[in-house]
């Protein structure tokens, strides 16, 4: 099974990581978005239909926890799974995260291990034809 | 406070650089050594932070390695690296590293962290380690990468 997955970090480096961490994980067939701030989140959840929601928390403009908060007003977009990838890790964030309606969170640093974990508890395990996929482009870790 | 905050620190910066970054480090932690990093416009950069104490977060890191860890980190070739991504790649290693010793530091108390942005100012990695400011050197096989909190 193929995802539409929306990344959004305001770092291009941490957007490209989180992305070669979730193919390495076992997710390599999927189709993946990017975005430096919710506001430009926005604009592609407007314009894509997508699986999954993997966001900072924070970032200029406007940061994951506001992202959310949109999201909620909206039928379709508060169906659409969120999860934080932040350095944020003490426990009011983590409450914060929780009431936001986010679906999990992964704290930074992570690895491909806790990546593929969480998100197989939020869209299943991964079929043999993405790992397959992935084998053939190979890991540049 | 410096004992911990040392503490904190050195177990953020091991556990970063190894896990994200892929480098072996070793922790440099004599105060007498007079080390110095060039400080250039793409390769340091300093965040904010409030909590139970404020201050700034600095690093700093030698432009060679510092291409070295772009290329690894973003899988590209060397000649596809700009002075931009080396300065994405800086201010990301110290988002994580800081947000990641807070944690390690205090768990139960919140820390508002800046967005990271470019130094314009001298730092010194060689001073006295106080309950104000801990100064830490990341030491690679050939390389050395400046950490300092100093607390205002």
């Amino acid at each position: 099974m193929s995802y539409n997955i929306l990344i959004v970090d305001d770092s291009f480096p941490m957007r490209s990581v989180i992305i070669k961490t979730i193919k390495a994980s076992g997710f390599g067939s999927s189709t993946y978005f990017q975005a430096g701030n919710g506001i430009e989140a926005l604009k592609v959840l407007k314009e894509e239909w997508l699986d999954i929601v993997i966001t900072d928390y924070n970032m200029p403009e406007m940061d994951g926890i506001e992202l959310i908060k949109q999201m909620k007003k909206d039928d379709v977009f508060s169906k659409i799974p969120v999860l934080f990838i932040t350095t944020e890790g003490n426990i009011f964030k983590i409450e914060e995260f929780k009431k936001s309606g986010a679906t999990g969170y992964i704290k930074k640093p992570f690895t491909p291990e806790e990546i593929k974990q969480k998100l197989t508890e939020i869209l299943g395990e991964p079929t043999y034809e993405e790992f397959s996929d992935e084998s053939d482009e190979g890991l540049d870790f | 406070m410096k004992n911990s905050l040392m503490k904190a620190m050195k177990d953020s910066i091991f556990e970063v650089l190894e896990t994200m970054f892929y480098l072996t480090i070793e922790i440099n932690e004599d105060e007498n050594q007079k080390q110095t990093i060039e400080v250039l416009d793409f390769n340091s950069c300093k965040l904010s932070f409030k909590g139970p104490f404020t201050g700034y977060f600095y690093t700093a890191c030698p432009e060679i390695l510092l291409k070295k860890m772009t290329i690894n980190f973003l899988g590209v070739d060397e000649e596809e690296v700009t002075n931009s991504h080396m300065q994405e790649m800086v201010k990301e290693m110290a988002n994580i590293v800081a947000g990641n010793m807070f944690c390690k530091l205090d768990v139960n108390s919140e820390y508002k962290l800046g967005i990271p942005e470019t130094v314009t100012e001298d730092i010194s990695f060689s001073e006295e380690n106080t309950d104000k400011q801990v100064n830490i050197y990341a030491e690679t096989f050939e390389n050395l990468i400046g950490f300092k909190v100093k607390i205002q």
